[in-house]
């Protein structure tokens, strides 16, 4: 078990231990640890100001660690930190590309910034526009393109060198359902050819594409998991499915129950959140009864396994409470 | 009772580029309606049209009853562009302070009701704090206090938790649900399907057309056939195979697990025969669409009728 342990920490293209910045006495990153295998799709969470975006910036390269090491396929990014750049790819939420240049042409100037030259760069560029499906727009001004194309190109752009890490920042906020299950598909097929991929998001149905995600908050990694684990994980404030015809006054008088914390509407049903410490069978027995006295039925209610997203809201506001109790 | 927010056969273009084309919809009191879309479907133009920043070129608009251009409705109407609109350099009382003045509305009554948004939104203890210093989460609770602080009747959101963690999310929606349950009429602009199941209704844009309008509820009973999970490991590498299987509309892999749409009359358990006499280690679960899920398989079905013409 130990041994491999070790020869999968020793295959891991990235692979952080104690990662620590400060800035003055705020500790921003709190000795993290991030490993990320070949074909693996990470995923960090966390709310605005937990550390992601310091974390990433030192993963990057851009920003120095103020203690904790960082290797990149390989490569010690305090020592040799141009090496370790080649190897890393970055797509910004906020991509940088020239609207009133043509696809091809963004493709080819970014070859030029790393370095790619003659048939090398006229056979990346081909690649590219291939596998992200963006040969059909190639002559198109970039800036005239949807945003699902903006993306890819954007994605291409960052896949120029053959990295073998790819950084991915709210890869897919802003586009529809259909684009970000087409993005994913991408995503995957380049975690098939082996390069390890690391995103950051705040969307829980983005979050559900990560093979393993990690959640941060005050700079320290809280949980760490895969996503369906994590769904499966027993709360504090248990969670009740309501289903019925017309219990639209029924929901008016629960909203004003101090035990509900929240009603969330999902998948034709609604969730009720309980406050933590509910026993919820006793709170069930209480709406049947309140259903029958209002006439409501049928009526189907029973506590079922929190959703990923009650999940991590749960484990999240849990740390911000212990921090600041 | 007459809708609160109402729009008949709307028609908007910039020169000769439509943005929408023939809209329709309306928001009751104590609603909150879902505007759906991707980025550049038209949801921001329809917003600034209903709240008079642009004029239509054909259709009709009617905010409580008035023309959206009305001067008379200036306070019972409130509006949260992208970005909030805050002003950064200002304190939190100040942003609050200036929305008042800005609607006229007497000092007295304004610091009452300043007082009361601060602490429903838990922004007390914050009120010198310069807007730009906030987080995303406390921000965006301050675009919607200040956006409350005239107490509108009718509110147009424009994709208000853009960028801000799940925890400050389900806070925001605890605030726009008590608002909903005091009456006001919210029409909600957002690129997320999750959000857009807790609405009462839900309007979907493509292109500047609506291409479904109804509850949460209707949109996904309607969509065609069953939706299972198929687990085991390395089973994303099956996904091309399944995509050629018997019975199998669409496959999508989401994470650990690939999300598989049974064509309508398969039954679950010849699915889990067939594929467990092919594949070995595979688990075949039923699961419940979501509306995102939902929308993934109407836009994909959509799509392949779209190559099949």
């Amino acid at each position: 078990m130990e041994a491999e342990e070790r020869s999968s920490q020793a295959s891991a293209l990235i692979d952080a231990r104690g990662l620590t910045r400060r800035f003055g006495d705020f500790v921003a990153v709190d000795g993290i640890d991030v490993t990320v295998g070949p074909g693996e799709v990470f995923g960090l969470l966390g709310a605005n100001g937990a550390g992601k975006t310091t974390a990433i910036r030192m993963l990057c390269g851009t920003l120095a660690p103020t203690a904790g090491s960082i290797m990149v396929a390989g490569q010690d990014m305090a020592r040799h930190a141009r090496r370790a750049r080649g190897q890393i790819g970055y797509v910004a939420q906020r991509f940088a590309l020239y609207g009133d240049l043509t696809v091809r042409e963004n493709l080819r100037l970014q070859a030029g910034l790393y370095g790619l030259a003659g048939g090398r760069s006229r056979e990346r560029i081909q690649w590219a526009l291939t596998h992200l499906a963006l040969a059909d727009v190639a002559e198109r001004m970039a800036g005239m393109l949807p945003l699902g194309y903006q993306r890819r190109l954007a994605l291409a752009a960052a896949l120029l060198h053959e990295p073998k890490v790819l950084f991915l920042d709210e890869p897919t906020s802003g586009v529809d359902p259909m684009a970000r299950q087409q993005f994913w598909e991408l995503i995957y097929g380049l975690a098939d050819s082996g390069i390890a991929i690391l995103v950051t998001t705040h969307y829980m149905n983005e979050a559900l594409f990560c093979d393993r995600i990690a959640l941060m908050d005050a700079g320290r990694i809280v949980v760490e998991d895969d996503p369906a684990a994590l769904a499966h994980r027993s709360l504090s404030t248990p969670i009740l499915s309501l289903k019925s015809e017309g219990g639209g006054t029924l929901v008016q008088e629960l909203r004003q129950w101090p035990e509900v914390l929240e009603m969330i509407p999902s998948a034709g049903q609604l969730r009720i959140r309980l406050r933590g410490g509910c026993d919820a069978t006793a709170l069930a027995s209480r709406i049947r009864g309140l259903a029958d006295e209002s006439g409501v039925a049928p009526l189907k209610l029973e506590q079922v396994d929190p959703e990923f997203e009650d999940v991590v809201v749960a484990i999240l506001e849990a740390s911000q409470q212990e921090r600041s109790a | 009772m007459n809708a609160l927010i109402q729009v008949n056969n709307l028609r908007f273009a910039y020169g000769d580029a439509p943005v929408l084309e023939d809209i329709s919809l309306d928001v009751n009191a104590g609603e909150i309606i879902a505007l759906v879309g991707a980025d550049g479907a038209g949801k921001s133009t329809l917003l600034q049209l209903l709240v008079g920043q642009l004029k239509p070129d054909e259709g009709e608009l009617r905010v409580l009853g008035l023309n959206p251009t009305n001067p008379d409705l200036r306070s019972d109407l409130a509006y949260m562009p992208q970005g909030f609109g805050l002003y950064l350099d200002l304190s939190v009382q100040e942003n609050l302070a200036f929305f008042a003045d800005l609607h006229g509305m007497d000092r007295e009554h304004s610091a009452t009701k300043i007082r009361d948004l601060l602490a429903r939104t838990g922004l007390n203890g914050f009120e010198d704090r310069r807007a730009g210093q906030l987080s995303g989460g406390m921000m965006q609770k301050l675009a919607l206090a200040c956006a409350l602080v005239t107490e509108p009747k009718v509110m147009f959101l424009d994709e208000p938790t853009t960028g801000v963690d799940p925890v400050s999310r389900r806070a925001f929606w605890r605030l726009l649900e008590a608002v909903r349950n005091d009456g006001v009429a919210i029409l909600y602009a957002t690129a997320n399907m999750d959000e857009a199941e807790r609405c009462d209704r839900v309007t979907m844009l493509d292109q500047g057309q609506v291409i479904r309008q109804d509850t949460p509820l209707a949109l996904v009973a309607e969509t065609e056939g069953q939706l299972v999970s198929v687990q085991g490991k390395g089973v994303r590498g099956y996904r091309d195979a399944l995509r050629e299987f018997p019975g199998v509309a669409f496959v999508f892999p989401v994470g650990p697990r690939l999300n598989v749409w049974l064509h309508s009359g398969i039954r679950l358990e010849t699915f889990r025969e067939q594929l467990a006499s092919n594949f070995s280690g595979l688990e075949v679960q039923p699961l419940t669409p979501t509306l995102h899920d939902a929308a993934v398989r109407q836009l994909a079905s959509s799509e392949e009728a779209g190559r099949g013409s």
